[in-house]
């Protein structure tokens, strides 16, 4: 859904509907983007839901109407952030099979091994990787969500890529 | 790899990538998340707390939320005025200087606290304490800041207790400053400083670590030894960043690995965890100051650079295979590092030059609060903007205590010092260098806010 700069000013200036609209536009990317990185529903439902809340808090005071995605996305980043230093020791173990679509025929090993190979990644690792190659974010927009220099974000994925072609090469 | 080598090395690594990732399944939302439940779960949030206002009003007191913010500022009052102070301090007796700074420190509170009552802030003293002091944010100043640089930030800036607490024992601490700098005539005239050690919450330091050569090894780039083990660095160039282990200076390194592809700076021996420091000066880096004013499309890519660091903690449990366990980035420049008995404290440094528009539209001369990589909204008075603006470069130091030990969640707690600072790292003890104090009235360009401030590590 396209985000109409009149549901963004409406939004912004209180409509629960308008904001609704808004979220329900992302939500399942946010969702995606949690899960992938912290690894576990639970983790990225709180993740999410608390990005709602606070993305509803602000949205008063968002300048650019066409930055609403990376802003609510680094809203984002800031609570896996959080929820990630709560991992030290565990490194937040993916677990999706049960909660991924059920019915699915085709269960590629090549499924699994691209799970596995996921889990064995940091969560900050995954996140970049979510956000770039599943969601499709340039590295601009990256760096703007993760508020990071934009050659650090490249370096990182670039490292990230490798990493994982190395293991299900192997 | 010249940069469009490595773009393309990139694009197709994701190429790749996309061809793994396709085979992923579908995620679906789950009912919980969908905009109606969610607001249904914020309406019974807001009726808890007004609930729950109303009985506060009713006079129940939560007492450690009232005196925490209280001691906290003390704590912050204590350290400026001891850096105030000017103490003139012998740099031949560093081992002298802590408990003769506690003292001073001492005698400088307690000769300012009959003070606080009477400070009053004027308009002339428009440095930026003098600002906290006259126009005291209100509980709600930081929430009308952009949300689009500081929502991330946005619950802790609610939970901060009210900053007006603040303001007359940071204005009182000018007329403290007066009064100690007569006392202290026959001091050195050199203004060195004692600092943020307390105020770091009592850092226990470990036995220096030592730096030697292996004179068996030679082209050491780094080497660094903790006991009877040795890290080294090679840096060659076209080569993969390497790490290697010896131990008891054997010639054959127990083991090693590849680090990345920024350049290394240091090795941080911190038990049995390795910290690898990466330094990253990458031209298209972009500097996330403080803006003032919106920028127009085309002027980011005119802003300054700066670089980033990155630390990379390995467990060394097993030294045949170290394990990475911690990672973590922030933007500035590498200068030192001091371990601790829980992580270290790293010293960091933002250089800025700027054209004079560019000066125009930043001022992150100004200190500003960090929450790990989200910088919090900082109010900013017009006499700040105005002493930046026209100004051809800016730097200020960051010091960072970083706990890294792992049994609760770990913390990073910043102070960043002003412009024209210098820091100096003993083995027991961080020196504050102002060289220029004098020219400033001995009053260094340093706000430092460590109270209720604990962050994530990344």
């Amino acid at each position: 859904m396209l985000l109409s700069r009149e549901t963004i000013a409406k939004a912004k200036g209180g409509d629960r509907q308008a904001f609704g609209q808004l979220y329900e536009s992302v939500a399942l990317e946010l969702y995606k983007v949690a899960l992938y990185t912290l690894g576990n529903p639970e983790d990225a439902e709180d993740a999410v839901s608390e990005t709602f809340l606070e993305a509803w808090k602000g949205i008063s005071g968002l300048r650019e109407e066409d930055s609403f995605r990376p802003w609510i996305f680094r809203i984002l980043s800031a609570r896996c952030k959080r929820k990630i230093s709560g991992y030290i020791k565990e490194r937040g173990n993916i677990d999706l099979e049960d909660y991924l679509e059920e019915g699915v025929e085709d269960r590629s090993p090549r499924r699994a091994e691209v799970l596995e190979v996921m889990n064995r990644l940091t969560p900050e690792e995954r996140e970049i990787v979510v956000l770039s190659v599943l969601e499709g974010y340039t590295m601009r927009e990256i760096a703007q969500i993760k508020e990071l220099p934009q050659g650090t974000v490249s370096s990182k994925l670039h490292r990230t890529l490798k990493k994982l072609r190395q293991m299900l090469n192997d | 790899m010249a940069l469009n080598e490595k773009d393309q090395d990139l694009e197709q690594e994701l190429e790749q990538a996309r061809l793994y990732f396709q085979d992923l399944p579908e995620v679906r939302l789950p009912a919980s998340l969908t905009a109606e439940s969610l607001f249904e779960r914020l309406d019974e949030l807001e009726q808890k707390e007004a609930e729950s206002q109303q009985q506060q009003k009713n006079g129940k007191v939560l007492f450690w939320k009232t005196w925490r913010p209280v001691l906290s500022y003390a704590a912050v009052f204590i350290l400026l005025v001891a850096v105030y102070y000017g103490m003139g301090i012998d740099t031949q007796k560093p081992a002298q200087l802590m408990s003769s700074a506690a003292a001073v420190s001492q005698q400088t509170a307690e000769a300012a606290l009959p003070q606080a009552q009477q400070a009053a802030p004027t308009e002339e003293n428009a440095s930026p304490r003098a600002y906290l002091a006259q126009e005291a944010p209100q509980g709600d100043a930081p929430a009308e800041a952009p949300a689009e640089e500081s929502a991330p930030a946005a619950d802790t800036r609610q939970d901060s207790p009210e900053e007006n607490e603040i303001g007359p024992m940071l204005a009182s601490s000018g007329e403290a400053t007066a009064q100690s700098k007569a006392n202290s005539e026959e001091d050195s005239t050199t203004a060195y400083y004692t600092g943020v050690v307390e105020a770091l919450r009592q850092v226990e330091f470990w036995p220096e670590t030592q730096t030697e050569q292996l004179p068996q090894l030679p082209g050491n780039e780094i080497v660094v030894r903790d006991g009877d083990l040795y890290f080294r660095y090679k840096n060659i160039d076209g080569q993969p960043n390497i790490v290697e282990i010896y131990q008891d200076k054997g010639l054959t390194p127990v083991s090693s690995f590849q680090v990345a592809d920024a350049v290394i700076v240091d090795l941080v021996p911190l038990g049995d965890r390795l910290a690898v420091v990466e330094q990253e000066d990458d031209s298209s880096a972009l500097y996330t100051g403080q803006l003032l004013t919106p920028l127009e499309e085309g002027q980011a890519a005119a802003l300054p650079q700066c670089g980033a660091v990155t630390v990379s903690v390995y467990d060394l449990s097993d030294l045949e295979q170290p394990r990475l366990v911690e990672s973590f980035t922030q933007d500035g420049k590498y200068l030192d590092h001091m371990p601790t008995e829980n992580g270290l404290v790293m010293v960091t440094r933002k250089h800025i030059d700027l054209t004079e528009g560019q000066a125009a539209l930043l001022c992150h001369g100004a200190p500003i609060i960090r929450q790990g990589n989200n910088a919090v909204a900082q109010a900013l008075s017009p006499q700040q903007v105005t002493a930046y603006q026209g100004e051809t470069g800016r730097e200020y130091v960051v010091l960072s205590l970083v706990d890294l030990s792992g049994e609760d969640r770990p913390t990073q707690t910043q102070a960043v010092l002003g412009s024209r600072l210098n820091v100096q790292l003993s083995p027991n003890a961080i020196f504050v260098l102002d060289s220029e104090a004098q020219d400033n009235g001995g009053k260094p360009q340093a706000v430092f806010d460590l109270g209720e401030i604990e962050v994530q590590l990344r």
